[in-house]
């Protein structure tokens, strides 16, 4: 593949970026159901 | 008033709808779509680079609705208000990508990271007009006073969003004219290719959706926490007055 390094960068940041938000906001819904529903 | 945006089976179902999308596309933008005659295989980022600017508009399109429909009396709800703080950082992030999959695009194509052309200092703009609205939705105030100037801010801001896309035919740009989209809408792109674009749209458009649920819920949850929180301070201080 030409130019592999801009290509693969670009896929792997956007998986990275995209999949960490997701990450982020799922793991504070669960802090705040945590907190507002304690066992 | 609801603190979700959509049922938790309609969210999963999305969640996973996404997910495998993005799958297909990653198989079809890195292996299956051929490379550009010209542009060779640094067209790959062209299919993640083109649905982030597709969702960044329609993101900012939402906060303008969202905006719109608070600031009128008639249909004005939390809801929007939510809608509008939601979809607003999901359009911060894919404006962010667009910059930084188009500045890795240039690189090799180009020559350049970066050039002082209509699309891309336009779109710069538009990252900080909406970082500078998720800066004012930071600011304490109560819910009202919060939602109204955030709305007002979201509706200036969106100007920007049709000078973003007009910007390759009012001014002579570096940037090419729109691929499918142009002024004759004549669309530059066939078979595989457009298929794959056409696939990554469709996939980032379905996590748009599951982004803006997910974010929803917790905006709804961070509100439900902070009045809590007033109400509680508030039963203290009485009762730190009653003798």
């Amino acid at each position: 593949m030409n130019f592999a390094e801009y290509v693969i960068t670009g896929w792997v940041l956007t998986g990275v970026v995209l999949g960490g938000y997701w990450l982020w906001i799922e793991q504070r819904i669960r802090r705040a159901e945590r907190v507002r529903d304690p066992e | 008033m609801s603190d979700r945006l959509l049922k938790p089976a309609v969210s999963k179902t999305l969640g996973w709808l996404s997910l495998g999308s993005l799958i297909v596309l990653a198989l079809f933008g890195l292996w299956g779509a051929p490379p550009d005659a010209v542009q060779s295989d640094a067209q790959r980022l062209m299919y993640l680079h083109v649905p982030a600017a597709w969702i960044a508009y329609l993101a900012f399109g939402v906060t303008a609705l969202g905006s719109a429909l608070w600031l009128w009396p008639r249909t004005r709800a939390t809801v929007w208000d939510r809608v509008a703080g939601a979809s607003a950082e999901l359009g911060v992030i894919f404006t962010a990508l667009t910059l930084v999959l188009g500045s890795l695009w240039g690189r090799p194509v180009w020559g350049v990271w970066w050039a002082w052309d209509a699309r891309l200092v336009t779109t710069a703009v538009l990252f900080f007009l909406y970082l500078g609205y998720l800066a004012l939705r930071r600011i304490p105030a109560s819910p009202d006073a919060r939602a109204k100037r955030c709305a007002i801010a979201a509706l200036i801001a969106f100007v920007d969003v049709p000078i973003v896309h007009f910007s390759v035919n009012w001014w002579r740009t570096l940037h090419q004219q729109g691929t499918v989209f142009n002024e004759r809408l004549d669309a530059k792109i066939h078979g595989v290719m457009a298929f794959t674009l056409w696939f990554g749209v469709l996939a980032f458009t379905l996590l748009y959706a599951f982004l803006l649920d997910r974010r929803y819920r917790l905006l709804a949850l961070d509100e439900d926490r902070e009045e809590r929180e007033v109400e509680q301070a508030i039963a203290e201080r009485v009762g730190a007055l009653t003798p």
